[in-house]
Parts: structure tokens; C-alpha cells; sequence
């Protein structure tokens, strides 16, 4: 999802360097506020855990492997301010040390995966978790639906950045990124899931939910299939206008302002032209289907993820402590 | 040419590099497909500013072919147009001139410098120390996570993707345990030194 440098036009460039600004500026006041002082080196240390995490290799499905992008888990351990910060550090490095993603594009590339991602995947997480009951099972199995939100979302916004620069056509470029992103986002979903997991069986502390979150309750199975039905419906209709109102609204804006550029060349590259995905065919029913399919593997996973995975040890403690603090 | 380190510059110095290369690569990526002309003419600039810095020519190469695959599947996909060889042609030639200007400055700049140089720009004091302290131990947390990963390559018997999930899992979750555990230490060792 990184944006090289030339993909983006200068407006684009230039609006997403002012928003990913405001929000990175909001995030560290958020961050200072939030997080003790003793804990501000965190955010640099989390940034190369990151940085760590990504060399780890995450077996998916079919002999294909993912990697941990990591904007959930540390919205999840960190807070979304912190969590904002530490993907700051892991993107502009990423610009300045080793080239990847460009430094015309890094406004666009902060946007979606410091600011929008780790927003997104909290966005999802604290109120899934709490629906479920809040226990650690639940909230491990809300980790898998927010780390695909979340991926889901950056990717959406991504292409979006893509287009609006007119180097990809919206219906080229939200099916590719959607459908990509969909098996990317279970990936990271599961992923999220097991490491929260595995630093829960050592540090039930830091997984803990915060004060904001609310008491536990009981967590049901049915419940978490009736929420992710909910949020799947949710979805579609997130998803259903974006991929069939945006690009006739979008080119109907470009047309009536006069920017179709009839006879000059395109300023900027087309890389996708008239791509299309061979097996879904294009435009918004890929798109669709792959936002579908994304979350009910998503689904599938998390209520997986909370019967199996999270050790059974844990999940008693945990609803001990819960026990004990209610008390 | 064998590695050398950088000599030092003022943040003054890193800041005007940083934004010297800024405004390099926005005039790059904002060149109109087929300009060749305007192309050579940056490539020029470029070569000139690579000699004067006096990089190291397989240093500045090797970042290069690091950072390429990824722009190497967009312009193969630029292909698949009207016109397309002009076009990831222009692509090419644009992310090659943009990446090596990043990594020549990357190569001549000390990483402390540049961090001096977004001070003097202005950039908030809290991202800068988080910078900082990212770069100071992205080795030891990706040491950590190599030695992680090959634990689990050996000693995991069964080929079944759960076994190495969950291997995977554990050792990012050490890692995450001992990036907490030495953040806290920092924070003794800043407060020790007189922070606040």
C-alpha cells in the first residue's frame, strides 16, 4: 500500500499532506495526554516492533503467507493516538531509510496507514468487544473483524487517493485494491488476533480493557454470529455506494468542471487502464463480493479464533480478574 | 568503494538537504509522460548533486534494487494500455530518479543529523524523539525477531500451518514484551539523565 512518488497529483499530494498533518499533530497531543510519561518511549520502540514484526511469516491459506502490518495490534495495546504516532515513525522511516513509499506521496501513505487504519481498527474493536461481553476471548476474536476493517478501509482509501490523481480508474482501481486488500485483511485479522493472544498468555495486564470500555458480561456464541451479521450488513452498505454512486458522481464532477482533458495527454500515468479482475469481472460487483467474502472469512476466523485459540487458562483468569473487580 | 560514514552537518545543513530533495522530487513526479527531455535534465541534476555529495555508488545501487520490485509490478501493469510503453516507460524513469535521490541523501546524511534537520523545521519534538528512538533500535528488535523466526524454522517438526501460526504469534508477542520492557528502561535512563 505503499504510494511511490509520481502516482500522486499535486493536488491530491498536497491535501493529503495537510489532513495526515492535523491528524498526526491531534494524535501526538492525544498521545501525550493519554499515555503516562514513563511510557512515551514506547512510541519509538513500538514503531521498531513493528518494524520487527513484518520479518515474521504469517501462513494464510493455500501456501500463500502474510505478514503482521500491525496498525490494530497497537491500536488495540496502545490507544489510537499512541497507535497513530508509532505508524508515523514506521512510515516516514520507512520513506527516509529504506525508499519505500515516496516523500511526495508520504502525506497520502500517512493517511491511510498511520492515521485512517489504526482509527478504523479501534473504531471496530471497542465497541465489537464490548457487545460480545468484553471478556479476553472476545476481545481477541474483535481483533480478527478490526484488523480487517481496518485493512479493508486503508486499502478503500488508497485507491480512492489513486483515482482522485487520475493515475487509476475508480472502477479499475477499487476493485484491484478490494479485492487484494479483502485476503490481506483476513490475514492481518488473524494475525492481530493470535499476537494480542499470545501477549495476553504473558501480559494479561496489557491487554486488560481500559476503564472506557465497560464492564464484562457474558459472551455468547450467538451473539458474536447476530453482531457479524450486523456488521457484514453494515459493510455492504459502506461498501455498495462507494463502488457504484462514486465513480459516475466523481466523473460527472470531472466533466461539468471541464477537467477530462479531451486532447492533452494525462499528466500522469494510467497504470491499471482498463484492468480488469479476470474472475470476478469489474467494477462494483468485485468490489462488493470481495468486501462479502472478506468479512465473512473475517467472521469465520474470529469465531474460530475464540473457541480454539485463546488459551482457556487465560480466558478463566481473566474472567476472574473481571470476578474480582466487579466485586 | 567501501563503506564510509557521512561527516556530520549542521541541522541547518540536513534541513536545507531535506528540503532540497523535497522540492527535487515533487518537480519528478509532477513530469508529463513522454518528457523526456525534462527527464534527462533532472537525471543530470541528480548525477551532478550524487557526484559533489560524493555517494557511494553501490550503496546508493543496492537501496535501489531494494526498494524497485514493488514499482516494478505497478509500471509492468502500466503496460496493459494505449500507449503503455511511453507510459511505464515515464513511470521508470520518474521512481528511479525519485528513489535515488532519497537514497543519496539517505547514504551522505547521518540519520542523527537528519533528525536535527526536522527539529530545525519544526517538526514536534515528541515524533522527532519517537524517530529517534525507532531508528536506535530497529536493529536490536529486528535482530530479536530473526532469531524468533529461525526458533521457530527449527523447532517447528510438524509442517502445519496452525504449529507455525501460532509459533509466529509467540515470537512477535516476545517481541513486543521486550520492546515494553526497554521502553521502560529508556524512560529511567531519560529521567535519569534529566528529562522533566
Amino acid at each position: 500500500m505503499h504510494v511511490p512518488d509520481g502516482f500522486l497529483d499535486p493536488t491530491t499530494a498536497i491535501a493529503c499532506g495537510v489532513l495526515a498533518a492535523a491528524g498526526v499533530a491531534a494524535a501526538l497531543r492525544g498521545a501525550r495526554r493519554t499515555l503516562p510519561p514513563e511510557r512515551l518511549p514506547l512510541l519509538g520502540t513500538a514503531a521498531a516492533f513493528v518494524f520487527a514484526a513484518q520479518m515474521l511469516n504469517f501462513p494464510v491459506a493455500a501456501g500463500t503467507s502474510g505478514h503482521l502490518l500491525g496498525a490494530t495490534l497497537v491500536a488495540i495495546l496502545l490507544g489510537t493516538p499512541a497507535a497513530t504516532v508509532v505508524m508515523t515513525c514506521v512510515v516516514v522511516l520507512q520513506c527516509l531509510l529504506f525508499q519505500d513509499g515516496g516523500l511526495t506521496a508520504l502525506g497520502g501513505n500517512l493517511l491511510t496507514m498511520a492515521v485512517v487504519a489504526p482509527s478504523v481498527g479501534a473504531a471496530v474493536h471497542a465497541p465489537l468487544a464490548r457487545a460480545l461481553g468484553g471478556s479476553l476471548p472476545a476481545r481477541v476474536a474483535a481483533a480478527v473483524v478490526a484488523g480487517f476493517a481496518s485493512t479493508l478501509a486503508a486499502a478503500v482509501l488508497c485507491a480512492a487517493l489513486l483515482a482522485s490523481s487520475g493515475t487509476v480508474a475508480w472502477s479499475a482501481a477499487l476493485p484491484a485494491m478490494a479485492v487484494v486488500h479483502a485476503l490481506v485483511g483476513v490475514g492481518e485479522g488473524l494475525a492481530t488476533a493470535l499476537v494480542l493472544a499470545a501477549v495476553a498468555r504473558r501480559r494479561p495486564d496489557l491487554v486488560a480493557p481500559t476503564a472506557t470500555e465497560g464492564a464484562p458480561g457474558p459472551a455468547p456464541v450467538a451473539s458474536l454470529a447476530a453482531l457479524g451479521l450486523v456488521v457484514a450488513a453494515a459493510l455492504v452498505v459502506f461498501v455498495a455506494p462507494l463502488a457504484c454512486g462514486w465513480p459516475d458522481g466523481l466523473e460527472h464532477v470531472a466533466t461539468s468542471l471541464g477537467f477530462e482533458r479531451a486532447a492533452a495527454p494525462p499528466p500522469l500515468a494510467a497504470p491499471w487502464g482498463d484492468y480488469e479482475i479476470p474472475v470476478l469481472g469489474a467494477g462494483p460487483v468485485a468490489a462488493i463480493a470481495a468486501g462479502l467474502l472478506g468479512a465473512a472469512a473475517a467472521f469465520l476466523v474470529a469465531w474460530f479464533v475464540a473457541r480454539r485459540v485463546v488459551p482457556v487458562g487465560v480466558a478463566q483468569a481473566s474472567a476472574h480478574a473481571a470476578d474480582a473487580g466487579r466485586t | 568503494m567501501s563503506a564510509r560514514m557521512p561527516g556530520s552537518c549542521t541541522p541547518h545543513g540536513a534541513a536545507a538537504r531535506l528540503l532540497t530533495v523535497l522540492a527535487f522530487v515533487a518537480v519528478v513526479a509532477s513530469t508529463r509522460t513522454g518528457d523526456w527531455t525534462r527527464l534527462a535534465a533532472l537525471a543530470l541534476g541528480l548525477a551532478s548533486a550524487w557526484a559533489i555529495a560524493r555517494a557511494s555508488l553501490r550503496a546508493v545501487l543496492v537501496r535501489l534494487a531494494l526498494a524497485q520490485p514493488f514499482v516494478v509490478g505497478l509500471e509492468l501493469l502500466a503496460l496493459f494500455q494505449p500507449d503503455g510503453l511511453r507510459v511505464a516507460a515515464t513511470l521508470a524513469g520518474k521512481s528511479t530518479l525519485c528513489i535515488l535521490a532519497l537514497a543519496v541523501l539517505a547514504d551522505r546524511t547521518r540519520f542523527t543529523d537528519l533528525l536535527a534537520g526536522l527539529r530545525a523545521l519544526r517538526v514536534p519534538a515528541l515524533l522527532v524523539t519517537a524517530l529517534g528512538l525507532t531508528e536506535r533500535y530497529l536493529a536490536l528488535l529486528v535482530g530479536e525477531a530473526r532469531r524468533a523466526s529461525r526458533a521457530v524454522t527449527s523447532r517447528t517438526f510438524s509442517r502445519r500451518r496452525a504449529g507455525v501460526r501460532a509459533a509466529s504469534a509467540a515470537g512477535a508477542a516476545a517481541v513486543f514484551l521486550r520492546a515494553t520492557a526497554r521502553a521502560e528502561r529508556v524512560a529511567l535512563a531519560m529521567r535519569a539523565r534529566g528529562l522533566r
